[in-house]
């Protein structure tokens, strides 16, 4: 009887709406945020030795460094696009010319917890709607768009990795050409995404990198995602790309975020 | 059963599973491991309490509610019932057990959260497999101090 209530039990929760459930995964977080954290802290110190180097810097600050480059590259083409459009309508007045991300706020915010396997790449993050955050807008670390908020608390929030299997992100494949292609990136778990539905005429490349799509209201410039890691003709329709997408940035070992809110209210 | 121990326990191996074990290189399962031990060192009615209430620690740290907790309480039922018809004593056993019981909780709870979820991902096998296989390693060794916490009488390999 007592394993038949139980069971029942179990079976509530896991058919309850996630944003219910999700509640109490963030209340969770919340009220053992700090040992949490504290944990968290500790767990690269005791899995990793590095051997001091000299006349280099490490590969995260040159990922970083590099990520940002490829963004200024990437806003310089766009404004090279505003510029082409404006000379062609030199006659027109107050036309957008505001610059990328002016504007914007960026929320930093810790890591509270890390959920990062096949099933599920999430984070849990100290900042919730409290100070201003909303669901769908986008997080950034080391420079490079990392997800999106897929659930709030007052206090807490959970951002949900582009390599979520849930995730489902517009973005722009950056061709050697110089041409951008939209597609969808989609995560599949264990720190990697997938493009399809790019036709194969476009010529795709290893390395050739990813960027966020503008997304009105959260987004008003492209920022890097990642990188492909491999392209090959999908198995399903070999008119078509499969395309396999490394983040830029190391998800299991962000400690901080910011999150990207375009249009803060004024206090 | 003495239950504010058991809940100290499960707090901390829940803390520490979370933020710190799963971000290490070796990651074994310390609440499949703690399931097993009481499934094995319980009355069944303690089991299938213990197997549920582990089950929802791993889901408040885990991909979806509801998932983990079905596959603790299901295979730790389990477990208590097979371990009336063959005890499970010797460090070997039990190795063996925990092996398998990660393997199956992991099968089941992939299943569920694809179900839950909507989704379909691979199950990636020699994760899996690696943390069954030090979950396996180290679980008999943390049998003594999890009895010696929850003061109940571990019996050693010896008397069977």
């Amino acid at each position: 009887m007592l394993f038949t209530w139980l069971l029942l039990g179990g079976l509530i929760l896991l058919f309850s709406p996630e944003n219910v459930t999700g509640k109490l995964q963030l209340g969770f977080a919340r009220v053992f945020s700090w040992p949490l954290t504290v944990s968290r802290s500790i767990a690269p110190l005791a899995a990793t030795n590095p051997e001091p180097l000299k006349n280099s810097v490490s590969r995260e600050e040159y990922d970083r460094l590099q990520t940002h480059l490829d963004n200024v590259m990437e806003q310089l083409y766009q404004e090279r696009q505003n510029v082409e459009l404006l000379s062609n309508l030199r006659k027109v007045k107050g036309l957008n010319n505001r610059f990328a991300l002016e504007g914007a706020s960026l929320v930093p915010a810790g890591v509270i917890n890390a959920n990062i396997n096949n099933l599920t790449n999430e984070l849990i993050i100290n900042r919730g709607s409290n100070d201003g955050l909303e669901i769908g807008q986008f997080a950034m670390a080391n420079n490079s768009i990392i997800g999106k908020i897929s659930d709030l608390s007052e206090r807490t929030a959970r951002v949900k990795l582009v390599t979520d299997p849930a995730s489902s992100i517009p973005v722009l494949i950056s061709l050697n050409s110089g041409e951008h292609i939209e597609a969808i990136l989609k995560g599949k778990g264990n720190n990697i995404a997938n493009i399809n539905l790019v036709p194969i005429k476009n010529k795709v490349e290893i390395t050739n990198k990813i960027y966020a799509a503008k997304n009105p209201g959260f987004l008003d410039v492209p920022i890097k995602i990642g990188e492909i890691k491999q392209c090959q003709r999908s198995d399903e329709n070999p008119l078509l790309w499969d395309i396999t997408v490394t983040p830029t940035c190391n998800f299991e070992n962000i400690r901080d975020i910011a999150i990207v809110i375009m249009n803060p209210k004024q206090q | 059963m003495r239950w504010f121990r058991f809940a100290a326990i499960t707090l901390v191996i829940t803390i520490l599973q979370s933020a710190f074990i799963n971000s290490m290189p070796v990651n074994p399962n310390l609440l499949v491991i703690l399931m097993v031990f009481f499934a094995v060192y319980s009355d069944n009615k303690d089991a299938i309490i213990t197997s549920f209430a582990l089950g929802l620690a791993a889901d408040l740290i885990g991909p979806a509610m509801g998932t983990l907790t079905l596959s603790f309480g299901l295979i730790g039922s389990l477990l208590a019932y097979l371990n009336r018809i063959v005890a499970i004593r010797k460090m070997t056993y039990q190795a063996a057990v925990i092996f398998i019981v990660a393997i199956a909780i992991a099968f089941l709870a992939h299943l569920l959260v694809m179900l839950k979820s909507q989704i379909t991902t691979e199950i990636n096998y020699t994760s899996v497999i690696a943390v069954a296989v030090y979950s396996s390693i180290i679980g008999p060794f943390l049998f003594l101090p999890t009895a010696w916490w929850m003061n109940l009488k571990h019996q050693s390999s010896n008397e069977h």
